[in-house]
């Protein structure tokens, strides 16, 4: 029976509360720091991509040429537009102008995964209702732990909700629901206890998972790579030594952009 | 630095004439003594005669801009009062915009905590003052507090009150793991009447481990007091109002 003194919706009053003072500080928990430690990787990762990127695009060209263009460049853009207030505000604009296309553009699957990354690549490692799955850094947007889901009506089962971090708004995967929906019954979704959230690329989605493993790095010769015109897109390919799927992000983000399920 | 939050989830309980006697008798002290107004109807801004919607800054600013209202910006926006020792963070009705504004992002019921924590060494005692409504400003008071003063009228209306403020702070305290102590403390006391003895008496058979063994009469002399623009304990400090506030000071000094 509820105590005489307890709110209606006590969970309500105890949800708000906890939201607002969820600032604590707080050891980080082991799992936590793991969190960290593999997101952490997956930046540099991304970084040294960026840079190797970058490496490709300059070579070739004399840095002294490409010096003297970048001079000649603000040069011109001195003698054109004198105010740095101005230089200052449109460069805003642009800068505003280009998040909002960026924001509204469809993720477009790459022509394919195996040919996108090096020959050596790193993957995080994770688990969801005792299956492991894998998912390549450089595809990686973030690690977040799960707090507060809050469920959207007239979305499909597997939709658990949107989660806040931050600023940001994450849409949250039932992963098992997703990838094995067939096995998926009360005593499994019972069984789940989600952790984190592995939020795919730059997009706002992510999968819920229960145990982040451990990040590796594969030869390209470590995958048995499948062609991305099968019946599950999505399945970038399978790790051989630890036989486990390796997610194709972009297109796992674009059937679920479309509602669609694992198959 | 003593941070003292007057709160309760019903209005007219007394909760700005508390927070004033105590700052009052505090100051008389000669304490440093911290007013913050955390109530968008700004009641304790007005009793010291601060019409805060004329203000540039307010403690809305500190909500808003938690970052820039800290250490000297936050002593800046500070008001003076008649009586020496004793400032005023002013409200405005903005406040009133503070949950549809901040809604239950993470980490904002922490900001007045930051904020106070900057200006610590400037101040002995800050008292708040808490709006009659569970929501960012309050969650902000409570958060932030060492002691919680929840001021009930002795009426049977007030004590439905005090039960869900009682919970709103049960609730809290798992997200807030220390033992805040919680003083409540009978207000409006009239002897001559039934409903008063009555609600009194369920006070000290249902909160008998927070009640304040003592109660504050009703007393004309507070509502002098206010027009005066003056706290009781300056503008009429031998009445019993003020003698009973100050029998609560005492006892909660003693306890530490």
């Amino acid at each position: 029976m509820k105590d005489k003194h307890e709110f209606a919706k006590e969970s309500v009053v105890e949800d708000y509360l906890t939201d607002l003072l969820t600032e604590a500080v707080t050891e980080p928990s082991i799992e936590k720091v793991i969190a960290q430690k593999l997101l952490d990787k997956a930046l540099v990762s991304a970084n040294l991509s960026d840079t190797n990127e970058y490496s490709r695009n300059v070579k070739g060209k004399k840095p002294d040429s490409a010096a003297a263009l970048v001079t000649d460049i603000e040069q011109k853009i001195a003698e054109l537009l004198p105010d740095q207030q101005i230089i200052e505000q449109v460069d805003k604009e642009i800068q505003s102008e280009v998040e909002i296309k960026t924001s509204s553009l469809k993720v477009t699957a790459p022509l394919s995964l195996q040919d996108s990354l090096d020959e050596r690549f790193q993957a995080l490692f994770f688990e969801v209702a005792g299956l492991t799955l894998a998912v390549p850094l450089i595809e990686l947007g973030g690690i977040h732990e799960i707090t507060k889901i809050s469920p959207l009506i007239g979305k499909p089962d597997w939709f658990m909700g949107v989660m806040l971090k931050n600023q940001d708004k994450f849409n949250v995967v039932d992963s098992a629901l997703w990838v094995m929906p067939e096995k998926y019954d009360t005593a499994l979704a019972d069984s789940l206890n989600y952790k984190f959230m592995i939020n795919l690329g730059k997009t706002p989605w992510g999968l819920a998972c229960e145990k982040l493993v451990n990040t590796v790095e594969l030869n390209k010769s470590d995958v048995k790579w499948r062609s991305s015109s099968g019946k599950r897109p999505w399945l970038a390919g399978m790790v051989k030594e630890k036989m486990c799927a390796l997610i194709n992000v972009s297109e796992l983000v674009e059937l679920l952009q479309l509602g669609e399920s694992s198959k | 630095m003593n941070i003292w939050t007057v709160a309760n989830q019903k209005g007219g309980v007394g909760k700005t004439t508390t927070a004033v006697t105590l700052g009052g008798l505090l100051a008389q002290q000669g304490k440093r003594v911290l007013l913050v107004d955390t109530d968008p109807h700004a009641s304790l801004s007005y009793y010291f005669d601060i019409d805060s919607e004329t203000l540039e800054t307010s403690i809305y600013d500190v909500f808003v801009e938690p970052e820039k209202y800290r250490g000297q910006m936050l002593l800046d926006s500070l008001c003076l009062t008649k009586v020496k020792g004793l400032v005023v963070l002013p409200a405005t009705m903005a406040l009133a915009t503070l949950d549809r504004k901040m809604g239950m992002e993470s980490g904002k019921g922490l900001i007045l905590k930051k904020a106070l924590a900057s200006v610590k060494r400037q101040f002995d005692y800050v008292v708040i003052d808490c709006p009659p409504i569970l929501g960012v400003s309050m969650v902000n008071a409570l958060a932030c507090s060492n002691r919680i003063i929840v001021p009930v009228q002795t009426e049977h209306l007030a004590l439905k009150g005090l039960d869900r403020m009682m919970r709103t702070l049960k609730i809290m305290r798992k997200t807030m793991p220390e033992n805040i102590p919680i003083s409540i403390v009978a207000t409006m006391f009239d002897r001559r009447v039934n409903a008063t003895i009555q609600a009194y008496t369920r006070l000290t058979q249902e909160y008998s481990d927070n009640l304040w063994r003592g109660f504050i009469p009703i007393d004309t002399k507070f509502r002098d007091a206010s027009q005066a623009h003056l706290p009781a304990s300056i503008f009429a400090p031998k009445c019993r109002g003020v003698f009973a506030y100050q029998k609560f000071l005492k006892d909660i000094a003693s306890e530490g």
